[in-house]
């Protein structure tokens, strides 16, 4: 019984899903055979596979990642002669060899030429010094393997010959996979040996010519059954959102890498148990972990991989060359946190399901789903699980020892491919990645991770997937470890005091021509405080006042008196401010109170309340503790460098906590406060008193707006600290081209929940050209990126940012439940801020910050988040500033410009998930007092495009539309009408190009009808093409 | 997924998954139901929101 166990264990899933059906009773309806075309040597239609091979090439027609390739080294006594021979006797058995496919009025039709002498070209690298041969060798093997070919011309196979001496030669056999597929090299391999020894007598006529399979093919239709099927499979799968390293291209590339890893047997041995425990193959076991891998880096419990299938089953296909494979895709349900057990069991029915339902192709289902090409990415599925044949592919040609030589391809046909070869009882995997869109380390990693969970199954296949997730994490996934020792610092009032001991006549505050020595601040807050005194610690004090010298010495006494201060703008409406305050005991509209008292240090409680608003509901009060504030007040007067001398901008609101960036460091370190006069920043710039400053600190979408128009900086600047909204990498590029040089640059991040800020970066121009990061958090202070259910991802996957530490506030102020909600358990009875904001840790630890979680938003199932095609409109030179937001499912751009186009710049550098529906051109962004953007006041976009219909208005135009309605099978069709929406498909595409191209007599490229969707972008395109050709003659 | 009350030292309160262990220091206050009704019970039960140490400090001045 065991034994039938491991037999059925080793079974490939085809024979297993052969057997499983054959045991429901359920035989499969004997295939009638394949009819032979009535003239064999007439053009013939390409198999459905074939014809999305050709599409893709069209598409680019440089992309060599389906090129197929056998690279061996031989050692011996090799007849270069006998070798030709079999090479040409070879390709006369096999019509494919000898095949190419040129285009009739845009569709492809497959020729096969009556012969074609297959001798290898020669290449002698003799007479280069024996030393560098081998290297030469495996240059030309690499360009060799990835030169593409011309399908229309043919012949889609190559091979060399490349000598190294008299008894060492290089084999290299290319071809495109339009003409044969894994098993196709095997039968090649073979017969190739079989002719060369003198055996081509023994081999049999080939059963079938593969043009009549195509035809067969063709002209068959799937069962109803499995289309309804695969169209519930399938409904609502939704792209992977893979942690890539780099913004995915609007057109994807096929460069590639991959990186291996070895399962050693003992592993290997216990994962096929664990199959044959389950009633599930080696298969099932790894495509799951593998799902589980994929789904807990892109943050879904539902997602979709392609697999392939040789799709041989007819017994009468065993022995012909040509392209046979089927791509299945498999959809993983994660959901609900199973064991591993529970999940393998559903992989396994999703798979044999799969199977038993293989009977269309995966070209069809496309259509028949009507999957609208996307070039960003390839269809359906984004991540490829492949498990190769056992046997190795040696060629055992008589007296010569082979080995395998590195092919050097650099392609990779999708984002991830995880490719896996059983050999000498160990698993050999293989990850192929999109080197436009990971590292290398990210690729390594994932595949270190993926080894993890198989170790982890194996050891407990009960364990929840969260566990699993856990275990996958490697020791160099941690966050690093900032100090988490609680930071014991001084409270602000006390370093305050010392410098009014230090020096008591230096200037504290000026404001306009007033000056305000550290010993007069000092005398006005004690006389302030005396007034305080007795309303006890904790107790709130409304300030209601503008910014002044006043306001600041009132901070300074409540704090002496023990109390907590509630900033209160007089600027706020009246009922704001009356609720803001209701619960203050005392509200100080003047602020003069001469009397004399002493400061009295009072721990342990508030500092200040500070109203922050979400982005629904009331604002919240954050109750902020004196330790708290304390903790960030000596890190950065240390970090910023403050001392006597340097002369900080009180520039923030007091309703804001970045005033007590500015005011208590600069205070606590001797440095001047100049408080910003009403007017204008700029203007104040220009001053005597602006130029002198040294320190600014600014929220970063008005330092944007500064920039944009060429402020004076002072001279003597040296620190510019930016936050409150994410710093876009070309704001910062513009920055370092046009910004005084020689400037610190730190880029700050923090909610007034964990007090002021709770990470930096100091900001460099390698910065500029991502996403600047806002770094690692300060001392005392804990960062975690976590998923929904609050477990720890891996790095470079977003999930929200947690923080902890010194900095947390107290609460909500009179709000238990929401302080609850937002203020979670941390270890040792400490409490995390959860702070709604996406982030994600780079490789080396760094932060980056995403974007909120509540302004993230799905369109057509692709999370989008906004700051992306922010970062891609700042680098048009036409713009100044950019938001993007969501209106009505719509992603809609809101710009400061001056007048450009902006869709082809767009087009050229984002997937089209990202391209913003309407573009609105503004003289500015509106802002919140806060100076961050005020989403609520942009207006709403127009007419949305492409609802009317446009009459053609140019001769380009009329042309477009012209083609377009005959190939579409329209009457008419409008400027702004969409080729996709209107039924168009890939193949249409090709056909509406080619049309074009020759009534124009230009070289259109196919991509144009992507990227250029409507009749005027696409015009459009084409008269530019057309001065491109007249410029060149 | 159900939720509870967990409580620290400092008789502050929170909300954790029912079916997972509390981290250190963290203590279940006796009521678990939906996020919701966690949050409700928080709202009635926990009426001075300062930590406890800061309570008694106070209390003992």
């Amino acid at each position: 019984m065991s034994d039938l166990r491991g037999r059925l264990a080793r079974l490939s899933p085809e024979q297993r899903a052969a057997l499983e059906r054959k045991l429901r009773g359920q035989p499969k309806a004997r295939p009638a055979g394949i009819p032979a075309r009535s003239d064999p040597d007439a053009p013939a239609p390409l198999s459905y596979g074939q014809e999305r091979l050709w599409f893709l090439q069209q598409l680019d027609p440089a992309d060599t990642s389906y090129n197929m390739y056998l690279v061996q080294r031989l050692r011996g006594e090799l007849s270069v002669q006998d070798l030709a021979g079999a090479l040409t006797a070879v390709a006369a058995r096999h019509p494919m060899l000898r095949a190419r496919f040129p285009a009739v009025e845009g569709s492809p039709v497959q020729v096969v030429e009556p012969s074609l002498r297959l001798e290898p070209v020669l290449v002698d690298l003799g007479d280069l010094p024996a030393s560098e041969r081998e290297a030469r060798a495996t240059e030309l093997v690499a360009e060799l393997t990835n030169a593409p070919f011309d399908l229309a011309t043919g012949p889609l196979v190559r091979v060399h010959l490349i000598t190294l001496s008299a008894t060492d030669h290089v084999l290299c056999l290319v071809l495109h996979h339009l003409v044969a597929d894994g098993w196709s090299l095997k039968l090649v391999f073979s017969e190739l040996v079989a002719c060369y020894s003198g055996d081509a007598a023994g081999l049999g006529v080939p059963s079938v010519d593969y043009r009549d399979f195509a035809a067969w093919q063709r002209g068959r239709e799937p069962s109803q059954e499995s289309l309804d099927y695969w169209r519930s499979q399938l409904a609502g799968v939704e792209p992977l959102d893979l942690p890539v390293d780099r913004p995915r291209p609007a057109v994807r590339k096929p460069s590639g890498d991959y990186c291996a890893r070895r399962i050693g047997p003992e592993l290997t041995a216990r994962l096929e148990q664990l199959a044959r425990d389950e009633r599930g193959t080696l298969f099932m076991v790894l495509l799951a972990a593998y799902q589980l891998l994929l789904g807990a880096h892109c943050g879904t419990d539902d997602l979709a991989v392609g697999s392939v299938i040789a799709g041989r089953d007819r017994p009468e296909l065993q022995d012909v060359v040509g392209f046979f494979p089927e791509t299945l895709v498999l959809r993983g349900d994660l959901s609900g946190d199973p064991s591993f057990r529970a999940l393998l069991a559903r992989t396994r029915a999703t798979v044999l399901d799969a199977f038993a339902h293989q009977d269309i192709p995966f070209e069809r289902l496309l259509n028949d789903l009507g999957i609208r090409r996307d070039l960003s990415t390839t269809p359906l599925f984004q991540a490829m699980f492949v498990i190769q044949d056992k046997e190795a592919a040696a060629l055992p040609l008589p007296g010569i020892e082979a080995e395998m030589f590195d092919p050097g391809a650099t392609q990779a046909k999708f984002d991830l491919m995880l490719d896996i070869t059983q050999f000498d009882g160990s698993l050999w995997a293989m990850l192929s990645y999109a080197s436009d869109l990971f590292e290398e380390e990210t690729a390594t990693r994932l595949l270190r991770r993926w080894e993890r969970i198989l170790e982890a199954v194996a050891a407990d296949p009960g364990a929840p997937l969260s566990a699993l997730r856990a275990a996958m994490l490697l020791p160099e996934d941690r966050p690093p470890a900032a100090d988490p020792a609680p930071v014991v610092a001084r409270d602000v009032l006390d370093l305050f005091q010392d410098r009014v001991r230090q020096a008591p006549h230096a200037i504290a505050v000026s404001h306009g021509a007033r000056r305000v020595t550290y010993a007069e601040l000092d005398a006005m807050a004690s006389a302030l405080a005396g007034r305080l005194r007795g309303l006890g610690r904790d107790a709130v004090v409304g300030l209601r006042a503008e910014r002044s010298v006043e306001l600041i010495a009132a901070m300074l006494a409540v704090g002496k008196a023990g109390c907590a201060y509630l900033p209160l703008d007089p600027a706020y409406p009246p009922e704001r401010l009356r609720w803001m305050a209701s619960d203050a005991a005392l509200v100080l509209d003047d602020l003069h109170v001469p009397e004399e008292s002493t400061y009295v240090a009072a721990r342990g409680s508030l500092a200040y309340v500070i109203y922050t608003s979400g982005s629904t509901g009331r604002p919240k009060g954050v109750e902020v503790p004196r330790e708290a504030l304390a903790a960030r007040v000596s890190w950065m007067r240390e970090h910023y460098g403050l001392g006597p001398g340097d002369r900080v901008l009180q520039f923030a609101s007091p309703s804001f906590d970045t005033h007590a960036e500015e005011i208590y460091p600069a205070l606590a370190a001797g440095a001047e406060l100049v408080l910003c006069p009403d007017e204008p920043l700029p203007d104040f710039l220009k001053t005597p008193e602006g130029s002198a400053l040294t320190v600014l600190d600014l929220p970063t979408s008005y330092w944007q707006e500064l920039v944009g128009m060429g402020v004076a900086w002072p001279p003597g600047l040296r620190l510019l600290i930016l936050g409150a909204d994410p710093l876009p990498g070309p704001a910062l590029a513009a920055w370092y081209e046009s910004g005084p040089p020689g400037v610190r640059l730190v880029n700050s991040y923090g909610p007034t929940e964990t007090t002021i800020i709770a990470t930096t970066a100091e900001m460099d121009p390698t910065e500029a050209s991502r996403r600047p990061a806002v770094g690692f958090p300060l001392p005392g202070t804990t960062v975690e990126v976590v998923a929904p259910d609050g477990l720890p991802v891996p790095p470079g996957v977003a999930g929200e940012l947690l923080i902890g530490g010194s900095g947390v506030a107290r609460g909500y102020r009179g709000a238990p439940a929401l302080t609850a909600e937002r203020f979670v358990p941390g270890p040792g009875g400490s409490r995390r801020y959860r702070t709604g904001d996406r982030a994600r840790f780079r490789l080396d630890g760094t932060l980056e910050i995403l974007g909120r979680l509540d302004r993230q938003v799905k369109v057509r199932g692709y999370r989008v988040e906004p700051g992306e095609v922010e970062s891609v409109l700042l680098t048009h030179p036409s713009v100044r500033q950019a938001t993007v937001t969501v209106r009505d499912d719509r992603l809609v751009a809101y710009v400061v410009q001056d007048p450009a186009p902006l869709h082809d710049h767009l087009a050229a550098e984002l997937p089209p998930h990202l391209m913003p529906s309407a573009i609105v051109s503004l003289d500015r962004i509106p802002l919140t007092p806060g100076g961050k953007v005020d989403l609520a006041a942009l207006p709403a976009p127009g007419q949305q495009v492409g609802t009317a219909y446009e009459p053609p208005e140019s001769a380009a135009e009329e042309l477009v539309c012209l083609v377009w309605s005959e190939v579409l099978g329209l009457e008419r069709v409008g400027v702004l009408d969409d080729f996709f929406q209107l039924g168009g498909h890939s193949l249409l595409a090709t056909r509406t190009t080619a049309r074009i191209a020759a009534a124009t007599d230009l070289e259109v490229p196919l991509k144009l009808a992507f990227t250029h969707p409507t009749p005027r972008l696409l015009a459009a395109a084409l008269e530019h093409l057309a001065e491109e050709a007249d410029e060149r003659g | 997924m159900s939720t509870k009350v967990v409580r620290n030292d400092e008789e502050q309160y929170s909300i954790w998954p029912a079916d997972r262990e509390n981290p250190s220091g963290w203590y279940d206050a006796g009521f678990s139901g939906t996020k919701d009704k966690c949050l409700e019970h928080i709202e009635r039960v926990w009426t001075d929101m300062r930590p406890k140490s800061l309570r008694e400090a106070m209390h003992s001045e």
